[in-house]
């Protein structure tokens, strides 16, 4: 086990020594930070002066070297827009999307499972073609112009007038179909401290609120995905010899469907899955700016608009890191649920 | 949908609740969202225009523009030329500053040595030579040559409270350093004598404000007590969070969006015509046929700058011939967009050039309101008269540079003077590029023609400023003539608000909302 | 009365270009302790048949007619409920290969204390002792170690001895056995089904035993039944078929065990192959392979592809066969004349 972990460790180290050499040989391609820090009318030789203090100006290697040692003691350089140590500005924004992350796998868990069994179950049912369909279309659209749509619905509020709104009747419907408005359109409102940099959107129901439209908006880019997993899944191993079985044996169907069948669904859906959420810490980016969320990947983007290269390295290097653990943490939990499965990866 | 409404009422309701504590203080709280919150809390570190709106909140400057581009006496209140490189100017009693210092001419003096100091603001301020203190309450500026544009120049002198800014920080850092991205002293703290303080601020996510109680302008109608800038940098978040009444002022207001907010009774647009010229240039030396006036003569002829501004911008953009906006003192009126295809192709053919040729285009993506789908409309214009145009567009991280190696044949760029002067855009944009003087910095036309250089010269010694005004009107006419570049047009701006938040009064085309002014009324 | 009654029972598979008859018109019973095997090729229908009997049979197949009579209650159209009550508690079923039945997930003793649980109202404790007991009685070693194991750990032999001690665990009145060796090695093979008849004359336990192999069932069974595309073509003692088989598809059978072959020889194949359910031949399914569809003197015998033959009683036995009917029926004229 130990071995198993210093060999994930290992990997981690690697992942990210080669993300940052790459990314500090095409810091040329990312854009001049130093036309995002001055105005338009400042001489070039001003400019010069700041590129020179900012050693922008030395060889690759050079630079390269410098920060290797550096970052060999945990120093990863100073951002150029925020002028503090680019490890301070990541800790910084990494709870807020830890958070959304968080929320979404909540949601996405607690829906997919059900919703995903159920389709498995009854296929035929119109509820499950409904969820079929509505998934497809949720794979679809792309997940900004979710945002946009649930803030437009929850946040501004739409309302629908086909029916005569001077009746009784008309009115009524007229109000089922149209929506309030009231959610919060952006941002995190006012997250309560927790300890160091980790300030929590968790703990109040007004907190909440704030996390509701980002973290639906987040999740429909994986929802629609494990739905159809855990049902081919599902599906697949309510073909097998063992469910019929189990049947043989005289088992009621809720204890086959949510036992014998479910933890075998489960399997490859934690390592699909796993490493999907895995990914989701990286891809906030698009749900993070329409929400103006402010967490590492509206911070990512923002780096790459100003060309703060310390920031995008570092950046990269963290989510090279968040993926290995993801991978490893995967791993292991597979390790426990899979009985066939040493923790080592190899079979038993 | 049922469902969702019932819990869209249920967690509204649940919203509703948290908010109305808030209410029930009746104090006036103004929540803005801009596209970016400043980067810096000191003033002197970037010249961009979020700074300066910071600066407009939180300090007063001697002077500031009023809407017909006079200049309304804020710090300064009277002002006297007393001779060609000398101007005496008498302060206003009775201010202090946030930290509670009075406000001397001596504070006066140090900010201008700073600003002198400053990368982004020594250029503008390097025809000053110095400023002396000759009472508590008056200052001299001496100027190195005669100076017609001091008192432009003043309104960008925000006195900031000198003791505040001297002496050193705990770790032995002089307070009054100017560093770019700073964790400078000056970029986290903040004294001025504006109508607010800052209370708190987060880089990134928001800046509180709040009514500074010994604030000296008791005239102002201003009513607001508090703010809290948030950025938000998605333009359609930007008008959602408006339209659902989390923020009640908002800027800029994507063009898109204008007609939605005019036509919510809860909404209030205001717009204006703008000071930033978009225009392209076209390279000489990459291109020898753009030598050949004519050749550049039939380019402006063939663009068709209304039909752009109409039906591309949708009206939010106002057509232009020449670089200075209206207002401006070197605007000539008898310049104006001329759209003729036929002369066009007669010009080309003129200069041998009737079966065309092509050239090589860039413009950034994200930059100016539409940029890339003006490109592609001149691109499409260009074609017209036999002109094949290979377009690039890209992110202005990228584009900037590119801009500077002159990569392409024609290049895009918007342009907005400092000084909110004429003779500041030929000086950077068509000026004989001199690296040594740093002029024509951005003359990606390589357009030299030394008479009209002299022109401005000549111009920015002229003190009287109806004089002034002919000569700058004279270059616009050169320019024109020459067809030196293309003008396109002049950016509109936007702002909105909450019904309630009455803006139209304290904007203008300079894009500084005088928010100390602003009035909000009972809903 | 017999504990099994299966009479005239059709199942169908409800596919898109219709329905397809999987069985047709299988009788058969059962006496308390009686061991029965069924056989035919792969595709007659007999795994069919023992699943439907607790209707298994997964969907598009349904159970299109006939009975099922178990100890007096009728199956066929009982709700899941009241089926769930037989199942693995009055008759249990052991499955073809061990390693696909358990499941890979959860362990051992898992596995057989739900089994005990889904039936009776008992503690986990009083489960896992049935269960010790159980995996004792088919001979596993150290069965306190095997109930915490997951299937993966443990060999094929054992498994299929677990499986057959999770059949036994509610003392079962018929065990239905589908090919529970074939996918054991040969070694283990013999072992297993010593076991299993053992324990099932141990405890007075019916057997209806699935199978292709003639020799297992010559052992084992006392009766057995042959089926060929769906119908049954011969039932009778086990003994009296295998000596002297009297349909020629049974006949085929027994001529192509090795045993029968002339060293040096090929095997003897019945020619052709078994038909698809969905294109059967008319009258009697065999008869495209069959080589008595024509008699000595040349002359065909029609009834063969025109009628589906039914049932005639030859000794102990009883045969579908328009061949045996006709010589049955030339005896019987002989026997006649001789006396008259």
């Amino acid at each position: 086990m130990i071995a198993f972990l210093i060999k994930r460790l290992f990997h981690a180290l690697l992942v990210m020594f080669v993300i940052s050499v790459i990314a500090f040989a095409i810091q040329d391609n990312l854009g001049d930070p130093i036309q995002q820090m001055v105005g338009q009318s400042v001489p070039e030789s001003e400019r010069e002066v700041l590129r020179e203090e900012l050693g922008l100006n030395d060889p690759f290697l050079v630079q390269y070297f410098r920060f290797a040692v550096n970052a060999a003691q945990f120093d990863f350089g100073y951002s150029y827009i925020y002028n503090e140590p680019t490890t301070e500005v990541v800790l910084r924004h990494l709870p807020a999307t830890l958070e959304l992350v968080f929320a979404s796998t909540l949601l996405i868990i607690f829906l997919s499972v059900p919703i995903g069994v159920y389709s498995a179950i009854k296929p035929r049912a119109w509820l499950s073609r409904f969820f079929m369909g509505v998934s497809i279309i949720g794979i679809s659209i792309p997940v900004f112009l979710t945002a946009i749509v649930l803030i437009q619905l929850f946040a501004i509020g739409v309302s629908f007038t086909p029916f005569p709104a001077d009746t009784g009747w008309g009115a009524w419907l007229n109000g089922l179909l149209s929506t309030e408005g009231g959610m919060p359109a952006y941002g995190r409102g006012d997250p309560v401290h927790v300890f160091g940099t980790w300030t929590t959107n968790f703990a109040s129901l007004e907190g909440l609120t704030y996390l509701v439209l980002p973290a639906i908006s987040l999740a429909s880019i994986m929802l629609p995905l494990f739905i159809r997993l855990i049902r081919a899944e599902m599906l697949e191993v309510m073909q097998s010899e063992y469910v019929k079985f189990a049947r043989a044996k005289g088992i009621s169907m809720r204890r086959i469907y949510f036992l014998h069948a479910l933890k075998n669904t489960m399997l490859p859906v934690i390592t699909v899955g796993g490493v999907q959420i895995g990914t989701l810490v990286a891809y906030t980016i698009l749900t993070e700016t329409v929400f103006q969320w402010p967490g590492m990947g509206l911070m990512f983007l923002d780096a790459i608009e100003r060309s703060d290269i310390p920031l995008i390295v570092t950046y990269l290097m963290i989510v090279g890191l968040i993926f290995v653990i993801t991978n490893t943490l995967v791993d292991l939990i597979y390790g426990l649920v899979n009985p066939t499965v040493k923790l080592t990866g190899k079979p038993a | 949908m049922f469902k969702k409404t019932l819990l869209a009422g249920a967690l509204g309701a649940a919203m509703l609740t948290a908010a109305l504590p808030q209410t029930a203080l009746a104090e006036n709280t103004l929540r803005m969202a801009y596209d970016a919150d400043p980067v810096s809390l000191d003033i002197h570190e970037q010249l961009s225009g979020g700074i300066l709106q910071l600066s407009h909140m939180a300090f007063d400057p001697l002077v500031r523009w009023t809407k017909d581009f006079e200049f309304e006496p804020r710090l300064a209140t009277e002002w006297e030329q007393v001779d060609d490189t000398t101007m005496r100017i008498s302060l206003r009693e009775g201010v202090t500053f946030h930290s509670g210092n009075p406000f001397t001419a001596e504070d006066v003096a140090w900010t201008v040595e700073r600003l002198k100091r400053s990368p982004d603001f020594k250029a503008i301020f390097e025809p000053i030579e110095t400023v002396n203190v000759v009472d508590e309450h008056t200052v001299e500026i001496i100027s190195k040559r005669p100076n017609p544009l001091l008192l432009n120049m003043a309104t960008y002198i925000f006195p900031m409270d000198s003791q505040f800014y001297s002496g050193e920080t705990d770790g032995g850092k002089a307070k009054d350093e100017i560093v770019k991205n700073g964790n400078s002293y000056a970029s986290r703290n903040i004294s001025g004598t504006g109508p607010f303080q800052v209370t708190n601020r987060q880089q990134g996510v928001r800046v509180d404000f709040e009514r500074f109680d010994d604030y000296w302008d008791s005239e102002s109608p201003g009513n607001v007590d508090a703010i809290t800038l948030t950025p938000i940098g998605e333009n359609a978040t930007r008008v959602a969070a408006l339209l659902s009444g989390d923020v009640d002022f908002i800027a800029p207001v994507p063009p898109n969006d204008l007609e939605r907010i005019e036509s919510d009774e809860d909404t209030n647009l205001v717009t204006m015509s703008g000071t930033r010229i978009i225009l392209f240039h076209m390279n000489q030396e990459r291109v020898e046929a753009f030598q050949d006036p004519r050749v550049r003569q039939a380019f402006n002829y063939a663009i068709n700058q209304e039909g752009i501004a109409d039906r591309l911008m949708k009206g939010f953009a106002t057509p232009a011939a020449q670089f200075s906006p209206e207002g401006y003192s070197g605007h000539n009126p008898d310049l104006e967009p001329r759209f003729d295809l036929d002369r066009a192709k007669e010009l080309m053919a003129e200069a041998g050039y009737e079966d065309g040729f092509s050239v090589s285009m860039m413009a950034p993506n994200n930059r100016y309101v539409n940029d890339a789908k003006i490109a592609q409309a001149v691109a499409a214009m260009l074609a017209r008269i036999n002109v094949t145009v290979d377009l690039k567009t890209l992110p202005k991280a990228q584009y900037w540079g590119e801009y500077d190696d002159r990569a392409a044949d024609m290049m895009m760029i918007g342009w907005h003077s400092d000084t909110e002067d004429s003779a500041n855009f030929h000086q950077y944009l068509t000026e004989c590029p001199d690296a040594d003087s740093g002029g024509g910095q951005y003359n990606a036309g390589n357009y030299c023609n030394e008479e009209l250089d002299q022109l401005m010269v000549d111009a920015n010694l002229e003190v009287d400023l109806e004089k002034r005004g002919e000569m700058l009107r004279e270059l616009e006419q050169g320019l024109y003539d020459d067809a030196a570049f293309i003008p396109l047009h002049w950016q509109n701006l936007a702002w909105a608000s909450a019904a309630n938040v009455d803006i139209e009064p304290v904007v203008n085309v300079m894009n500084f909302p005088y928010l100390g002014d602003l009035v909000i009324n009972e809903e | 009365m017999a504990l099994l009654d299966v009479n005239h029972l059709d199942v169908r598979f409800a596919l898109r270009q219709g329905d397809v008859k999987a069985l047709r018109d299988v009788s058969f019973s059962l006496d308390r302790g009686e061991r029965l095997g069924i056989v035919g090729e792969s595709g007659a229908g007999k795994s069919v048949a023992a699943f439907s009997l607790l209707n298994l049979i997964a969907k598009p197949g349904y159970i299109a007619g006939g009975s099922i009579t178990f100890d007096g209650q009728e199956l066929t159209g009982l709700g899941e409920r009241a089926l769930r009550k037989v199942r693995g508690h009055r008759i249990s079923m052991i499955f073809q290969d061990p390693m696909m039945t358990l499941n890979p997930v959860l362990s051992i003793g898992e596995q057989m204390v739900e089994c005990l649980k889904a039936h009776r109202r008992i503690s986990s404790k009083e489960a896992r002792a049935i269960s010790l007991r159980k995996l004792e009685q088919v001979q596993i070693p150290s069965p306190e170690k095997r109930l915490d194991q997951y299937p993966h750990e443990l060999s094929g032999g054992m498994r299929q001895r677990i499986i057959i001690a999770i059949a036994l665990l509610l003392d079962p009145d018929i065990i239905i056995a589908d090919e529970p060796t074939t996918a054991l090695d040969v070694t283990i093979q013999a072992e297993i089904m010593a076991l299993l008849l053992e324990l099932c004359e141990k405890h007075n336990v019916g057997l209806i035993l699935i199978t292709h192999d003639l020799g297992v069932v010559s052992q084992v069974t006392q009766r057995m039944l042959v089926m060929y595309a769906g119908r049954v073509i011969e039932q009778g003692p086990t003994r009296e078929i295998i000596n002297d088989p009297q349909h020629p598809y049974t006949q085929g059978l027994i001529n192509a065990l090795p045993q029968m072959a002339t060293p040096g020889e090929r095997l003897n194949q019945i020619r052709g192959s078994m038909p698809s359910l969905s294109q059967l031949p008319s009258g009697c399914p065999f008869h495209p392979r069959c080589d008595f569809t024509q008699r000595h003197d040349g002359s065909e015998r029609t009834p063969c592809k025109t009628e589906v033959p039914a049932f005639v009683r030859s000794g102990n036995c009883e045969v579908a066969c328009h061949m045996v009917a006709e010589l049955q029926d030339a005896e019987r004229i002989v026997a006649e004349e001789d006396n008259s």
